[in-house]
């Protein structure tokens, strides 16, 4: 596995960490009526979202978004850019050959994600709904870690995953 | 990302050269050993650069290390 395989493979944990925390997130902080039998689902429940946990909770959001996912990101760039005493070429043009085509891939999918973003708006709430502004950086930040993740699975089906390295 | 009207005789250059490992023709070519698998198996076509540096590590001409049938 060379160092483009391992970068696409912390990309695709990463982003996948970090997809899924506004997910555990939510359920632990949103008690769903519907699939929870010990509490009383005829009291109304507050409809709390992501949103809102952000909102109520500060601290940890800007841990769990910013900070772990930063260091997450130094600390795979640390291991895979050591310095190695193997004369081979770490990188070469099939390695650039793959990233370029995995990045216009990328750019072509990841046009679809503000459409989906609004058509989700649009039919979550109602056409004449508002929503807040600070959404808006949010669905950027979510956009660009999507973006991460399917770069890196481009990346990855490319090389054919890893697992058979080239053989 | 291959095509197959080009093939190549790195495999059977490798072996006349006492048995070169890919590891060898890749620090010679400059390039990584996934490479030089991806073009043994006709996976990968390698650029003109690529190319040449590869034959010249085999001492041959670029003609006698690939093939064009097409």
């Amino acid at each position: 596995m060379n160092k483009t395989q391992k970068g696409a493979w912390c990309g695709v944990l990463m982003s996948v960490f970090i997809l899924l925390i506004p997910v555990i997130r939510m359920n632990i902080a949103v008690p769903i009526p519907s699939m929870r039998t010990d509490i009383d689902s005829t009291i109304p429940v507050e409809r709390t979202n992501i949103w809102g946990t952000i909102k109520t909770d500060p601290l940890l959001s800007n841990l769990f978004f910013i900070i772990i996912p930063v260091v997450l990101l130094l600390l795979a760039f640390f291991f895979i850019n050591r310095k190695r005493n193997n004369a081979e070429a770490e990188i070469d043009e099939r390695d650039r050959f793959i990233a370029r085509r995995a990045l216009i891939a990328t750019f072509v999918s990841i046009c679809v994600i503000p459409i989906v973003a609004c058509a989700v708006a649009i039919f979550a709430l109602e056409p004449q709904a508002t929503i807040q502004i600070r959404i808006f950086p949010l669905i950027l930040y979510f956009t660009y870690i999507i973006f991460i993740l399917i770069f890196s699975v481009a990346i990855l089906v490319q090389y054919g995953w890893g697992g058979k390295d080239g053989k | 990302m291959g095509n197959n009207e080009i093939t190549n005789q790195i495999r059977r250059l490798r072996f006349d050269n006492n048995e070169m490992s890919q590891q060898d023709l890749a620090q010679k070519a400059g390039c990584t050993r996934q490479t030089i698998i991806a073009i043994e198996q006709g996976k990968y076509n390698p650029s003109l650069a690529l190319a040449f540096k590869i034959a010249r590590a085999f001492g041959k001409k670029i003609e006698e290390v690939f093939l064009c049938n097409g």
